[in-house]
């Protein structure tokens, strides 16, 4: 099980348990499958939109049925096996993620108004103020960055896979996605350009 | 203090997740791949989206009426050739009569909404368009109510004047298509199919499906995926033996053949492709030529196999040998890869660009990177198949990608499908559009023809079901139907009709 520590903004895994070895038997697949359908689909969900998730999520099981045998465990985490594939069938809808993230980045935000300077960022509404607000912004963010950049950068963030597990999911060495991490938030940051952290809200650009 | 991958953490944090839908999908998805691979998923790509074709829920399906039943033997088998009693036509209303979508002499002309029939209880009929005659059309209509399950391909409608309006026709119980229709007349047609979502069976009918002759398939035929009919009893086409998809995510199957009929289908003589090609279209403009395409089935990165260069075959003796061509320069076979001959001498196919650099579309959505620019081109032979030379679409065409092409004679061809002119659906956009291309002078100039969504979208449809044709038919030069492409669910389909300048 995993929790969200809102204080640090990271996820911590407080319970280990799990599938951690081979899943070649029948019921040690259906465990695995139990415990990572929902995550792996919100993920392509995400990326894709719900429509498309359901189609690609059934498929990256299906294809994690047929080759179960091929999963090492010495080798890299079962999530992170389990989201290369997703991550190589998602390679072939690029055009369908690019147009959620157009169509994202055009939306006009529920509300203009940005949460106000005291407000906490663990008030649960404001919350949803600030992704409503921010949302278009991202999207174009998002939008901007080429194909292998926003593949390790939301790997990370969403999929929540450490370097290494993301060279793993990637087939790359870690530094490679230690670096290419790296430079897609360096090109993510350039590109929300007058973000502020600090207050979660967009500078004013000086005229 | 925060950072950008908080920020990304919030973006679609509040979609939620796998509904039942998505459980069941997977299941069933899962349930096919534990038949040992026997029963995989077959796609068809429609118009860039696609469409499963309903082998593994049909086997669930089938497995759970058995269970109701308390048979516990299995779904039923067809141990024999079986005819249907003759069927009348039901006429389908005309939901979409008063909107209208012009473009340059063709325009939206009809919806297919379905009602009533048995096999056709959910509704949604988008589907695969054949039209032998400029005033006979048929679809194969996929009746899945998921908007993103497995499609049902188990209804059948037809229109005899030229598309205006349609009728829906019953078929055999059980029965599922898995091939488009092919035709020999008007009403003389044969396709593919699976019974109970198991067996391979084959379908004819000589009433414009009125009435249908089913007939079992030995194994060793496999499922039929494609067919085209020289004649009455003369078939040739491709059947998968092992029905496995070559590799997830695309339509590609693996383990293809080419099959032949000279008695209706009552014996097949199957023609097995070299080693590690996986022949996906086939098109046969006499008896004797023949002209194949396909991939490579050694996979590239482990999962897909090489969209940037294909296989290519030709035979001059009915399909019995296959001599392999070069494949040309400058293109692949992409992942919708489509062969057509009007005659011997002369063919045409899509063909697939990508490489590294940036795409913008007309609103100023940016996709860079490594293979970020992808598009069509349409690829032309005049030596039989041997040399091909790529004519690339109008400018005004941005970022092509093709569905569907026809040659009604050797230098007319219709290509059809999406591109990135973005629309506006309400308050918001599409990016793309259904665009047809046609050229008169194979491939050295082309007109293009972008079609507007309505400024009311009629019942039963999504703005989205303007943004893609499936499936382009020109039975003559000046006489086209094309097909939309629908999400399932959707209750509707747009058919653009097309009747001369």
């Amino acid at each position: 099980m995993r929790e969200r520590n809102w204080s640090s903004c990271q996820y911590l895994v407080v319970d280990g348990a799990g599938v951690t070895g081979r899943i070649e038997a029948p019921g040690d697949f259906e465990a695995a499958y139990r415990e990572n359908f929902a995550e792996v689909y919100r993920f392509i969900a995400r990326r894709v939109g719900s429509d498309l998730a359901e189609d690609l999520a059934a498929e990256v099981f299906a294809t994690a049925y047929r080759r179960r045998a091929t999963y090492q465990p010495s080798l890299g985490s079962l999530r992170s096996w389990l989201y290369g594939i997703a991550t190589n069938l998602l390679r072939t809808h690029w055009r369908a993620e690019q147009q959620l993230l157009d169509l994202d980045a055009r939306l006009t935000p529920a509300s203009q108004e940005p949460p106000g300077a005291g407000a906490s960022f663990f008030d649960a509404a404001d919350e949803r103020v600030i992704a409503a607000t921010l949302a278009p912004r991202i999207a174009g963010a998002l939008a901007a960055l080429n194909r292998d950049q926003r593949e390790v950068l939301l790997l990370h963030a969403w999929a929540e896979l450490s370097h290494e597990e993301i060279a793993v999911a990637l087939k790359v060495a870690p530094g490679t996605a230690r670096s290419r991490l790296s430079r897609a938030r360096a090109a993510l940051r350039a590109q929300l350009g007058e973000f502020d952290f600090d207050h979660w809200t967009f500078k004013e650009r000086q005229s | 203090m925060t950072d950008e991958i908080d920020l990304l953490r919030r973006f679609r944090d509040d979609l939620p997740g796998p509904g039942r839908a998505a459980w069941d999908r997977a299941e069933a998805a899962l349930a096919e791949a534990r038949a040992d691979g026997s029963r995989a998923l077959h796609r068809w790509w429609l118009g860039g989206r696609r469409v499963i074709i309903s082998i593994g829920v049909a086997v669930v399906a089938a497995g759970a009426a058995v269970l109701i039943t308390g048979v516990l033997q299995g779904p039923p088998v067809l141990v024999k050739s079986e005819t249907t009693a003759w069927q009348p036509a039901r006429p389908l209303p005309t939901a979409g009569s008063g909107v209208s979508a012009a473009a340059r002499g063709w325009r939206l002309t009809s919806y297919l909404v379905s009602r009533g029939w048995r096999e056709n209880t959910g509704g949604p009929e988008p589907g695969v368009l054949t039209c032998p005659t400029a005033t006979t059309c048929y679809v194969e209509g996929d009746n899945a109510t998921s908007p993103s399950g497995p499609a049902d391909m188990n209804s059948f409608f037809v229109s005899t004047d030229g598309a205006q309006s349609w009728s829906v026709l019953p078929i055999p119980p059980g029965v599922t298509f898995t091939s488009p229709l092919a035709c020999a007349t008007a009403t003389d047609c044969a396709a593919g199919g699976l019974y109970y979502g198991h067996q391979p069976v084959y379908l004819t009918t000589a009433s414009g499906g009125h009435s249908w002759n089913v007939r079992p398939l030995s194994a060793k035929v496999g499922q039929v995926i494609n067919l085209g009919c020289v004649s009455v009893t003369t078939c040739r086409g491709l059947a998968s033996v092992s029905w496995k998809v070559l590799s997830p995510g695309l339509s590609f199957m693996a383990d293809m053949q080419f099959v032949v009929t000279s008695d209706g289908g009552r014996h097949f003589a199957m023609r097995p492709f070299p080693k590690n090609e996986s022949i996906q279209t086939v098109s046969c403009a006499s008896a004797e030529h023949c002209v194949a395409v396909g991939v490579y089935d050694k996979l590239d990165r482990g999962m897909a196999p090489n969209l940037d260069r294909g296989v290519l075959l030709t035979s001059d003796d009915g399909g019995l040998t296959w001599r392999q061509r070069p494949w040309p320069t400058g293109f692949g076979p992409g992942p919708t890869p489509e062969v057509t001959c009007p005659d011997a001498s002369h063919c045409a196919m899509i063909g697939f660009i990508e490489r590294n650099g940036r795409v913008v579309d007309q609103l100023g959505g940016v996709m860079s990177g490594k293979d970020a620019v992808q598009y069509n081109v349409i690829a032309f032979s005049s030596d039989g198949g041997a040399t091909w030379t790529a004519s690339t679409l109008p400018r005004a065409f941005p970022y092509p990608m093709i569905d569907t092409l026809t040659c009604p004679s050797m230098n007319t061809c219709y290509a059809a499908g999406s591109d990135l002119i973005a629309q506006r659906i309400g308050n918001t956009y599409n990016a793309g559009s259904s665009v047809v291309a046609s050229t008169h002078d194979a491939g050295h100039t082309w007109q293009q023809v972008t079609f507007a969504v309505p400024s009311k979208v009629p019942g039963g449809m999504q703005g989205d079901s303007f943004m893609d044709i499936g499936q382009i038919e020109c039975p003559s030069q000046d006489a086209c139907v094309g097909i939309g492409v629908s999400d399932q669910g959707s209750t509707a389909t747009p058919i653009y009709t097309f009747d001369g300048p």
